[in-house]
């Protein structure tokens, strides 16, 4: 997982640190429903990307998740 | 001309405030008895714990004029000259709320009426109030928030019930001038009919509210608003001392501070005792957080909204020592 997200989910979101991993679950991560929104929320803020509600559930663990925000910075 | 670019003009001063609550409380607990919901379900999304509501015993307009009162017992004694209520539950459509409050207190005769703009009609009853002021109309101005918003869930919706409460928060407004502490910055407000759906209820009971869209438009508009009043006042967001958001939910009112770069220890909230108590919000926690001490003089004080519309606004003050308060010119003073 990179740093960036790394961050937002523990300085931002405040989830546990040491719950992220690439196979975690959101679930398992401790996201919940608002989790959701503000992580999207702050995606579009900080680096301009457009990435849904659903986007991130359908992403299912934190390290497909990574790489979709990863392909979405880089305009793929 | 902006405030900041012209130091003595004329501005609306804050020179009392006052809350009144319901004092029946409801907790998470009794409401997970009955819904399908849980403590920890309703802390961890809204930071609320409980709620005071007023049922059948208190009208808003019981509420409005009890705060009003506390606002006008606890400034210096004035002659208020208008009323204004924001409300979004009167307790009638028809008349409104302000002329029954202006007479419990006395005040029959004086310019009185209601404002609707969902949770920021407070801020934005300040700006006509200011108005009224600017104007030559009134020289003091009593401006109330009271809101029942407990009556608009489904009683069964166990998404919506924890969220709200009842309460009333005022302050009187009197003339005076840009360089005084308590004068209000310019007030900025908005609109977005697009969005009329989000918060809505055609009658008590009714509410229908889309919480993740809600959530994105709320953070979005108060940031964007908040940022606006602190630049039209001549402040840089680093100024602020005190944030006085709308109290709907902990989670928003959080995200708002750190998109400003505002510290925790600045932002001041009620939620957890109180729940979103609509116009009252921010009244109820300016009068609450200057009576315990988190909110003193001299304080640079930001106070930003967000509600059905949907409507949105900030605006900006440096809190006044209320013990301190001057009289109006030429008012008097026989309260």
């Amino acid at each position: 997982m990179t740093g960036d997200l790394v961050r937002i989910l523990t300085d931002d979101l405040k989830l546990p640190a040491d719950r992220l991993t690439d196979e975690a679950s959101l679930d398992h991560a401790g996201f919940d429903s608002l989790a959701v929104v503000e992580l999207s929320v702050l995606l579009t803020d900080r680096y301009g990307i457009d990435i849904s509600e659903s986007d991130i559930k359908d992403a299912a663990t934190l390290g497909r998740l990574d790489l979709l925000i990863t392909s979405k910075r880089s305009g793929r | 001309m902006t405030a900041a670019s012209k130091a003595a003009a004329r501005a609306a001063v804050v020179c009392g405030a006052g809350a009144a609550l319901p004092p029946h409380i409801i907790m998470n607990a009794e409401l997970t008895a009955r819904l399908d919901t849980t403590d920890e379900w309703i802390r961890s999304r809204t930071g609320i714990t409980q709620r005071h509501v007023a049922g059948v015993d208190l009208s808003t307009t019981d509420l409005a004029a009890r705060a009003a009162a506390q606002a006008l017992a606890d400034g210096q004694p004035v002659t208020v000259e208008a009323v204004v209520v924001a409300t979004t539950t009167p307790d009638r459509c028809c008349p409104a709320t302000a002329p029954a409050v202006a007479t419990r207190l006395g005040l029959t005769g004086v310019p009185a009426y209601d404002l609707a703009a969902g949770c920021t009609g407070f801020l934005y009853a300040l700006a006509t109030a200011a108005g009224l002021i600017a104007t030559d109309t009134a020289r003091t101005v009593l401006v109330i928030g009271a809101d029942r918003l407990a009556t608009l869930p489904d009683p069964e919706d166990r998404t919506s019930v924890p969220l709200f409460g009842d309460g009333a928060g005022a302050v009187v407004l009197r003339r005076g001038s840009t360089d005084e502490a308590g004068a209000l910055g310019p007030v900025v407000l908005g609109s977005d009919g697009t969005g009329a759906d989000l918060i809505q209820a055609s009658l008590p009971g009714t509410l229908h509210m889309d919480g993740a869209d809600v959530f994105r438009h709320a953070v979005d508009r108060m940031s964007t608003a908040s940022r606006q009043a602190a630049t039209a006042a001549g402040w840089d967001v680093t100024d602020i001392d005190r944030l006085i958001p709308h109290q709907a939910n902990s989670r928003i009112t959080s995200f708002v501070a750190r998109q400003l770069g505002v510290p925790d220890d600045h932002q001041l909230g009620n939620v957890g005792d109180v729940g979103n108590t609509g116009a009252a919000s921010i009244p109820l926690l300016l009068a609450r957080s200057a009576a315990d001490g988190r909110l003193g003089p001299g304080h640079r004080t930001l106070l930003t909204a967000f509600g059905a519309g949907l409507t949105w606004g900030a605006t900006t003050l440096t809190w006044p020592d209320l013990s301190l308060t001057r009289l109006p010119e030429g008012a008097g003073h026989d309260r």
